[in-house]
């Protein structure tokens, strides 16, 4: 028991180095799929135990489509560097207005498809349906 | 026995923030800017009180290039309570968008803690008492639509058991925050 709780705090470390390490990388890279896109980028990811976390359709810096927490929207993709963002996004979730704000990376890109990772919540104006979400995908660009 | 069980939620709850600080003023190429101080206050909903719309107070103070946050939130009545309370360290970026206008995002780390104390009947001392908390990566989203007068989302990723974690699955702690910054 004590050598697991060892193991999740050097996990925890881990992580706290890797975000750290993750911005700077993030700064000097490669240019995202969707920023090269000609028409359309699509990004299908996972979420919560591998079930489907978003579906989003884009053209440069807007994509609409099914966002986590079930929020069906409309939203902006600000880019931060070649493939640092962050999103925004207001829409219907669970007959509620709601609102998505995430922050993503695109990584390992292979010529039209790049693997994205995003974290993100959901917060919703009446009925406080408010949830966070980590997402893994792909974002395909056309 | 409670003593050394409060302590050493204490020393994890402080010492786990510092280590953090730490590897962010270890890097040099990320040496935080805290030139022109930046204070945020605001209310909030939060997810801890998933399902009513209950007002949280937000307090934040950043530089340029680090920032950080704090917000409570409550609920008593006569039989129970409920506080929480969280912190959030980010690194922040200021990106430009042409459509909607300036931004914060932000990249970090928080820790989300609570306590709930109950009892059955009015007339008992309060007994039962629950708290716990979580830590793990955070993140920020604010849009200024007005000025200094922001809306945005923070979102607290906890890790608290491993295979949860590896299937996307977290202690979430996400808030809904309004707010003005000056």
């Amino acid at each position: 028991m004590e050598s697991f709780k060892q193991l999740k705090l050097y996990i925890i470390v881990i992580c706290a180095i890797s975000i750290n390490t993750l911005t700077v990388y993030a700064e000097s890279s490669f240019n995202s799929v969707r920023k090269d896109s000609k028409v359309v980028h699509l990004f299908a990811a996972a979420g919560e135990g591998f079930s489907v976390g978003t579906v989003r359709l884009g053209r440069n810096d807007f994509e609409f489509g099914l966002y986590p927490g079930y929020l069906l929207g409309i939203g902006v993709v600000i880019g931060i560097t070649n493939n640092l963002y962050s999103t925004l996004s207001v829409g219907y979730t669970n007959g509620d207005l709601g609102c998505y704000g995430g922050l993503g990376v695109d990584f390992w890109r292979l010529w039209i498809l790049n693997f994205r990772a995003e974290i993100g919540g959901v917060g919703s104006l009446f009925r406080n349906n408010s949830s966070g979400h980590a997402l893994l995908g792909l974002d395909l660009g056309f | 026995m409670t003593t050394i069980k409060l302590s050493r939620n204490f020393r994890k709850i402080f010492m786990l923030p510092l280590l953090l600080c730490g590897t962010f003023y270890a890097d040099t190429t990320n040496a935080a800017n805290l030139s022109g101080m930046e204070v945020k206050v605001g209310t909030l909903f939060s997810s801890s009180t998933r399902g009513r719309s209950i007002p949280g107070i937000y307090l934040g103070l950043e530089g340029s290039d680090l920032g950080g946050s704090f917000s409570t939130i409550g609920v008593e009545s006569t039989l129970s309570y409920f506080s929480a309370y969280q912190i959030n360290l980010f690194k922040l970026f200021h990106p430009k968008n042409n459509f909607i206008g300036k931004v914060e995002a932000g990249l970090g780390a928080g820790l989300f803690f609570y306590q709930i104390g109950y009892r059955d009947n009015l007339e008992d001392a309060p007994g039962q008492k629950k708290r716990n908390f979580a830590f793990g990566p955070s993140i920020r989203a604010l849009w200024y639509f007005y000025g200094g007068a922001f809306v945005g989302i923070e979102s607290m990723l906890g890790l608290r058991n491993l295979f949860f974690n590896i299937v996307l699955s977290y202690q979430d702690s996400t808030q809904l925050i309004f707010g003005i910054g000056f």
